[in-house]
């Protein structure tokens, strides 16, 4: 029955339309690109922590090779790991367990998902080939991307390879949700996993398409002559900021949601607690912000010279969002009262997303006041803000989920030495890493700098002990997915519920599932829900 | 009839050069004593710079003319010489028609119009009879006003701050001057310059809106919303459809279609399977 | 000798405060980066009080509801409508407080980043790659360069409001004073402004705040505040060279 009883054959893995192994497919993609972006910075950090060159050739031509780092640090991470690796691995492998289904609505487009978004990870990999490189950032803001000599072509198709995978994923996602849960199984007896992802994908195949034409626009100006970002031609350069951030911040949810809902999970299961106030963090919170995702996105432009009336407008509805995102952390929060908790590898990277979420979530608020982002803006305290809540929140979400979901897709158990100690590293390290990063911001220290030598001298004292942080980082990381690799070829034999989970990819698979996930048809009673432990 | 023949020719010369493509001005015509490329106003340059800062200018009744009281309003600011029956009578009467036709606002109440003589010669009487000639509609006029510097010696510097260029062609008896108006932020910086003979009413509301982009009435957001659809193109010197816009909105639009769409079809094949066992 | 030091004063806020001061009414010259200062401890001490609740409820919880025994279940007692409709309510009419708190704090200073001065000594600034160019309303004009250290890059008496009126020729730049707590990005074909209030005598810098392209991290200038004599000085030695 299971997946790995046959031996290994590539073109099974290659044809494969299972969910399963498509969403493992997603998780070495991703993991490859992480891996990348991980290298990046640490060539970023090393740049950093000195002023004056530091591994750079010189003053001239060390932006050149800088801002493709920045570039690739940036696109990668966010393009090639935390939306594939939520959206694409950890939806692909759990929803269809969850919700007891047999596979997704259309497997086959499933597969051509993760092979387009493969495609969009080597377009993206060129970066490294081409000699004009893309030197952009993520962002990609004309004219700078219009006049560059680097090669803007390729951050368009990545964005265009990736952005059509995850359009048809979206779909796939919602209709399996939607028409595929298990005979009795009602909205409210939903997974929060299935939820965030539910919420986080509608907001996806909203957005996509306004970022896709955005970049086909930049494309068309870059080589073809157009000037639709040009302002001597009648074009807006402002126009291309609005249409990127009113994808790019609903981008921000469509990470953070499955991330939450990730964290949810574990901490139900590890507390043997229901979800604290179900419906308050799914109605009152997630739907919520699926609402207002798309009213926010000004304060990205809070100092780009929009109308003054926009940027207070908005920089209401920015902090209204505290409101749906308070919500669902009363709701994590809560989810602790009075449990039971087991602590282990996901529950070390749960019990650390509690303080990643406070600080990422507090340090968001200066920055969603007008006032406050004009100074802060730009500088390294944005920097670190974004750090803690997307990246290093969403990227333990990740980590966590494989963690914690490592016995039943691999059928074996984790070296828990090892995974702690990883764990330590990883959280240690980021905390080293940023805590200076948003000193010195809040002092003046810009972000998307490799030199600084015109700022005070102790900002350089600051960028080292950051650059320390990565590297201790760079150790955790290399252990936590060298446990991965190595524990699943020869790790202990898992149970089939190790940790006692209710839910229904613990309850009624094998060990891993199988094809067609369930043994037998999943049916639920109209009082199971995933979190019922009396 | 000399001189306001060549005044007429001279504006003619202008308008068909603005037209030809706006401030490209490149060579002289055979009509032209003087090289219009002297006019062109390289408004990048100029954009944002405060008119009327620390100028005394008389209003039409000799009397002190401040800016500070005029409501806060943008307005169109006029550069004409009173005994010019050419040109600026021209301009006068095209920027009359023009703003007939802008619905969404009037003069006095969305905007005011303020003509600034840089003709140091130029007295009550000259501006009254100006005005007279204008006939412009109203009973009173309200939002028209016309202006003149209380310091002749300061004329061709204020008027050079905002890129404005004029010549006394002696042999003419006139003045050679660009048929240009600008759009004024309600505290006083340019805007924008329009050639009022080649621009549309659209173009003036626009500029007008962009103008208070910061202080638009609730009644006017839709004006507001529509001039989001518009952009400036300096090369032709007028407002041109920003595709960009229609394109974000097109796909955001699509992405909304794909969502229900697809969800839409799937319940149909969905239903129709259920039938079908 | 008490009108002599109150005029000694007068001069030192500039003529216009002056001019308030003898039209009886007392307008000061705000300082909008001693109010962001100010600001953003006010913020700061919101996000510690929230941080630290929630923090300490986290903590607290971990460590004292952990497992004592093998198989275990969590004893949370199950939430009645009006208590998850109470714990929903309250927390949003709460948050939303704190959020209506903040925006009316920060839209006040906000107006005061936004509402020049009308005796600003206006300075237009333009951007490009890699480096800025200040003009004076009369006509002088400087820069600095990065690589010489030389020019002299944008100078402005103390006490005196400075409005800039910034575009750029290329690509998008920020003119960002971390000092006084300002910045504006600038971009071809439109005119962007920002003003700030320089109280103090001594040397600052602006640097790029917008990702411009290979040099942009070199893209800073100085910024120096000087006494007015010093100022008048200066230009009139600027406009003689010029």
């Amino acid at each position: 029955m299971s997946t790995a009883s046959s031996g290994f054959k590539l073109s099974e893995w290659i044809f494969t339309t299972d969910h399963k192994r498509i969403g493992i497919l997603y998780l070495i993609g991703s993991i490859a690109a992480f891996s990348l972006a991980g290298i990046m910075a640490l060539l970023i950090r090393i740049e950093q922590a000195a002023p004056g060159p530091t591994i750079v050739s010189d003053a001239y031509t060390g932006g050149d090779q800088y801002n493709v780092w920045l570039y690739f640090h940036g696109a990668a991470m966010i393009l090639g790991f935390l939306i594939p690796g939520l959206t694409g691995f950890a939806a692909n492998y759990l929803l269809p367990l969850m919700i007891g289904a047999k596979d997704v609505a259309f497997p086959r487009i499933n597969a051509l998902s993760v092979w387009l978004f493969w495609a969009g990870i080597v377009v993206a990999l060129l970066t490294f080939v081409v000699p004009d490189k893309p030197d952009i950032m993520w962002t990609g803001y004309p004219p700078y991307s219009i006049t560059t000599a680097g090669n803007t072509a390729l951050y368009v198709f990545t964005v265009h390879l990736i952005g059509f995978s995850s359009i048809l994923a979206s779909v796939n996602f919602l209709v399996t949700i939607i028409y595929m849960r298990a005979p009795g199984m009602g909205w409210n007896q939903l997974n929060m996993f299935v939820w965030s992802c539910f919420t986080a994908l509608i907001i996806q195949l909203v957005f996509v398409p306004v970022l896709a034409a955005a970049v086909t626009l930049l494309l068309f100006d870059r080589y073809l002559g157009t000037h639709f970002f040009d302002p001597a031609n009648g074009g807006d350069v402002l126009l291309y900021q609005n249409l990127f951030w009113f994808y790019s911040h609903p981008a921000v949810y469509v990470i953070f949601l499955p991330a939450m809902g990730i964290f949810y999970e574990i901490f139900a299961t590890m507390a043997k607690n229901p979800i604290f106030n179900y419906k308050a963090a799914v109605y009152g919170g997630m739907c919520f912000i699926v609402l207002i995702s798309g009213e926010v996105w000004v304060h990205h432009l809070y100092y780009s010279g929009m109308p003054d009336w926009l940027r207070i407008g908005q920089m209401v509805t920015t902090l209204l969002i505290s409101i749906p995102v308070g919500l669902m952390t009363i709701s994590l929060f809560g989810t602790l009262y009075k449990g039971s908790i087991t602590f282990n590898i996901p529950m070390y990277y749960g019990t650390a997303a509690l303080y990643l979420l406070l600080i990422g979530g507090l340090t968001g608020i200066p920055l969603a006041m007008t006032v406050m982002s004009v100074h802060l803006g730009e500088t390294s305290f944005t920097h670190a803000h974004f750090h803690f809540i997307m990246g290093i929140f969403a990227t333990f979400s990740v980590f966590a989920a494989v963690d914690f979901w490592f016995p039943k897709i691999s059928g074996r158990m984790l070296n828990p030495a090892q995974g702690k100690l990883g764990f330590w590293l990883n959280f240690i390290g980021v905390n080293i890493t940023f805590w200076p990063l948003f000193i010195i911001g809040v002092e003046g220290m810009p972000r998307r700098y490799w030199d600084y030598s015109q700022f005070p001298s102790h900002f350089a004292h600051y960028h080292k002990v950051a650059t320390l942080g990565a590297f201790i980082v760079a150790i955790g990381m290399v252990l936590t997915i060298s446990n991965w690799i190595i524990s699943a070829i020869k790790g202990e034999k898992a149970p089939d519920n190790p940790w006692g989970s209710n839910s229904l990819e613990w309850t009624h698979t094998a060990t891993p599932p199988g094809p067609g996930n369930f043994p037998k048809e999943v049916t639920v009673d109209a009082d199971w829900t995933p979190y019922n432990y009396k | 009839m000399g001189t306001g023949r060549i005044t007429w020719l001279m504006a003619m010369v202008i308008w068909g050069m603005l037209l030809q493509g706006a401030w490209a001005f490149s060579k002289p015509t055979e009509h032209s004593d003087i090289d219009p490329n002297l006019f062109r106003i390289d408004e990048q340059k100029y954009m944002g710079v405060k008119f009327g800062n620390e100028v005394m200018l008389l209003d039409e009744n000799g009397k002190p003319f401040e800016f500070a009281n005029l409501p806060n309003l943008p307005f169109v600011l006029v550069p004409a010489y009173y005994t010019c029956d050419g040109a600026c009578f021209n301009v006068g009467v095209a920027l009359k028609e023009l703003l007939k036709d802008v619905k969404s606002m009037s003069a006095g109440k969305g905007f005011n119009v303020v003509f600034v003589s840089f003709d140091k010669n130029d007295t009550t009487e000259s501006l009254s009879k100006f005005v007279k000639q204008l006939d412009i509609p109203g009973d009173p006029v309200t939002g028209w006003r016309f202006t003149r510097y209380e310091k002749p010696e300061v004329i061709t510097q204020e008027m050079g701050k905002i890129g404005y260029k004029f010549f006394w062609s002696p042999r003419d008896r006139t003045f050679f001057h660009p048929t240009l108006v600008m759009i004024l932020t309600p505290e006083g910086r340019v805007a924008r310059y329009l050639n009022v003979l080649n621009v549309t009413p659209k173009d003036i509301e626009l500029a007008l809106l962009e103008a208070k982009s910061n202080q638009f009435k609730p009644s006017e957001t839709l004006d507001y919303l529509v001039s989001l659809c518009y952009s400036y193109n300096f090369k032709e010197g007028r407002y041109t459809l920003s595709i960009p816009v229609f394109v974000g909105l097109g796909s955001f639009l699509l992405g909304i279609g794909l969502l229900v769409g697809s969800l839409g079809i799937y319940r149909l094949i969905y239903h129709r399977k259920n039938i079908g066992k | 000798m008490k009108r002599a030091v109150s005029a000694l004063v007068l001069t030192g806020l500039g003529l216009p405060a002056a001019l308030a001061d003898a039209a009886g009414a007392k307008v000061a010259v705000p300082d909008p980066a001693a109010s962001w200062n100010h600001l953003w401890h006010d913020v700061l001490l919101d996000l510690f009080i929230i941080g630290i609740i929630f923090l300490a409820a986290g903590l607290y919880w971990v460590w004292k509801y952990r497992a004592t025994r093998p198989g275990q279940i969590g004893t949370a007692p199950k939430l009645d409508k009006i208590s998850a409709i109470g714990f929903a309510v309250v927390p949003a009419f709460l948050f939303m407080a704190d959020d209506f708190y903040l925006a009316a704090k920060g839209w006040t200073v906000w107006n005061e980043y936004r509402d020049v001065p009308r005796n600003a000594m206006e300075v237009k600034v333009t951007g490009s790659m890699w480096s800025w160019n200040f003009e004076y309303d009369n006509g002088v004009s400087t820069t600095f360069m990065v690589d010489t250290k030389e020019g002299d890059g944008l100078v402005v008496p103390v006490g005196k409001p400075v409005v800039l009126r910034m575009t750029s020729t290329d690509v998008v730049h920020s003119f960002f004073l971390p000092d006084y707590r300002v910045k504006e990005d600038m971009m071809p074909g439109r005119v962007t402004y920002l003003w700030f209030n320089p109280v103090k005598v001594g040397e600052t810098l602006a640097t790029c705040a917008e990702f411009c392209g290979n040099r942009h991290s070199f893209m800073w200038t100085k910024v120096k505040v000087v006494s007015q004599a010093d100022f008048d000085t200066w230009i009139a030695k600027k406009k003689q060279g010029a």
